[in-house]
């Protein structure tokens, strides 16, 4: 007997845990001031790069193309996505740890709604958090274009932006978290912090090399991370306006961010199934 | 008639170690059963599995009917309070019973009637707005309990129900197992406050390294050693919880 009206159940209790959370933030004056100074400083930092972008392209070529291979605005936009993950990641590794919500979740409703409800809430709060450089880019965009499709197409992509971060950050989390709790994980410790510090490194050097801090690496100017999908979403977001974009991108970033997010939900679903229900919550 | 929980074998292994090991329950409806044991003896794993929180290693188990595999038939034979109480700190206590009043499916009429019932017996309807975050720990623990009993489960598992909480709000806790289990409810009880158990369960078993070493009604585990009249649980337990002193009690 599957659980009955887990769409309800599930948006109920997203509901709930969001207001819980916001409340948390708002009663941690340090954690809510720094929440909005960041969202302040992340709208400024768009709109005046973006604004010296789009008038220097503008000046040399005539037109305003945001989203060729290379350029500047799809490796920020995939570099603060990755960003965003990674603090999504951490996130989700610590979260999953907090059993006490768990133990009255999978006793009150199925995993399916708890994982729903955990990746709706943990979405929504992404969101918040991005709302003012959101409603900041769409003023600019009103204000620059006049194209009413931005109403839309603006917050799309904030959302697309969220859940996919969501989404991939907790499905790696939930995966480390079960394969940090297995037997063989158990054994083999060391080699799993190794490797964690090899990986941070790498990450590091990379990002440092690319900004040209270190010693000196031949890094192409169209390096690897201004290629990733997240930079797509910039297509998205210029749909229907003069700027030159690519409406091919722009419909492949959507479908692609709906297959992320739905094989990425199984996958959280069954590390959570494993995760939550086979590793020990007490020593009693 | 069917026991209301009934174990088979049930045990859990981590690695190396064996939290429980080949539990056989048999507890018939209606019963409080205190299930007695030190720290590390394995009764929350045990209950941790009959909620179904924990998938078991082998043995099997049903509540009320219904296989402990079957998660989604469980939880609705269910109400759970663990040791920590499963609250949202910036939720009022009225928001979170509301909340799981939604997720039970209980009608909103029948909901309020109930929190506001319940919230009244506890003497705190009108803190009842304040964030649980707040809250003293027997008032987290009250409204954690609330919160299991809402739906009025046929079968409630209780960890330490009456942890923290002022003697008036025990007393409370104890009349309402009491009542609930006249009317048929069965109640899993796990505690350290042996007088409790003593005054309100009908059956007791205690464990101890995984195994239930015994399993009787109080009166009859006080007397049952030629122990003298002003023998507790207490002082059955301090005995049967040390090395070398489990035999002979009839236990597995």
């Amino acid at each position: 007997m599957a659980e009955t009206h887990w769409l309800r159940h599930t948006f109920q209790l997203t509901r709930a845990i969001l207001q819980a959370r916001v409340r948390g933030m708002r009663q941690n004056r340090y954690q809510y001031r720094m929440l909005t100074l960041s969202a302040v400083l992340f709208l400024l930092v768009i709109l005046i790069l973006g604004g010296i972008y789009a008038y220097g392209f503008h000046h040399a070529t005539g037109s305003v193309s945001l989203s060729a291979g290379g350029t500047q605005p799809p490796l920020i936009l995939s570099v603060v996505w990755l960003a965003f993950t990674f603090y999504m990641y951490r996130r989700a590794t610590w979260y999953a740890w907090d059993l006490i919500d768990t133990s009255f979740l999978l006793t009150t409703v199925s995993p399916l709604t708890a994982v729903l409800s955990i990746l709706l809430s943990e979405s929504s709060l992404l969101y918040l958090i991005l709302l003012l450089p959101t409603l900041g880019v769409l003023g600019a965009f009103l204000y620059g274009f006049a194209v009413p499709a931005s109403i839309v197409m603006i917050p799309l992509t904030t959302a697309l932006f969220t859940t996919t971060a969501c989404v991939v950050s907790y499905a790696i989390g939930f995966a480390v978290l079960v394969q940090r709790g297995g037997d063989r994980a158990t054994r083999n410790r060391w080699l799993y912090y190794v490797v964690r510090i090899l990986i941070g490194v790498v990450i590091i050097g990379y990002f440092l090399s690319t900004v040209g801090i270190g010693p000196h690496v031949s890094i192409p100017r169209t390096n690897l991370v201004s290629l990733l999908p997240p930079g797509w979403f910039i297509d998205v977001a210029a749909t229907g306006t003069p700027v030159i974009h690519s409406p091919a991108r722009a419909v492949a970033a959507i479908l692609g961010s709906l297959i992320v997010d739905g094989i990425g939900i199984a996958i959280i679903y069954q590390s959570a199934v494993a995760y939550w229900y086979d590793t020990p919550t007490s020593e009693d | 008639m069917n026991p209301t929980i009934e174990t088979t074998a049930l045990t859990k292994q981590y690695n190396d170690t064996v939290a429980v090991d080949g539990l056989n329950l048999s507890i018939p409806r209606g019963t409080i059963y205190g299930f007695l044991g030190p720290n590390g003896a394995g009764k929350t794993t045990t209950m941790e599995m009959l909620v179904s929180l924990v998938t078991p290693t082998s043995g099997n188990a049903t509540v009320n009917g219904v296989s402990i595999t079957d998660r989604d038939a469980l939880r609705e034979q269910i109400g759970y309070l663990p040791a920590t109480p499963p609250l949202y700190d910036h939720l009022s206590a009225r928001e979170q019973l509301h909340l799981t009043a939604k997720l039970r499916n209980i009608p909103p009429e029948d909901a309020a009637e109930r929190i506001e019932g319940l919230l009244g017996e506890f003497e705190w309807s009108d803190a009842a707005d304040e964030p649980t975050g707040d809250y003293s720990t027997g008032m987290r623990q009250a409204t954690a309990f609330i919160q299991a009993i809402l739906h009025e489960p046929p079968v409630l598992f209780l960890d330490e129900p009456t942890n923290g909480l002022d003697p008036r709000a025990a007393r409370t806790i104890r009349d309402h197992l009491t009542a609930l289990a006249e009317n048929g409810t069965t109640i899993f009880l796990s505690t350290h406050i042996l007088p409790v158990v003593e005054e309100i369960a009908d059956d007791v078993g205690i464990l101890y390294e995984g195994r239930l070493v015994v399993e009787d009604t109080p009166d009859a585990l006080i007397h049952r050693r030629g122990t003298t009249e002003e023998s507790t649980l207490e002082d059955v337990f301090l005995e049967l919880t040390t090395d070398d002193t489990t035999t002979g009690w009839g236990g597995e």
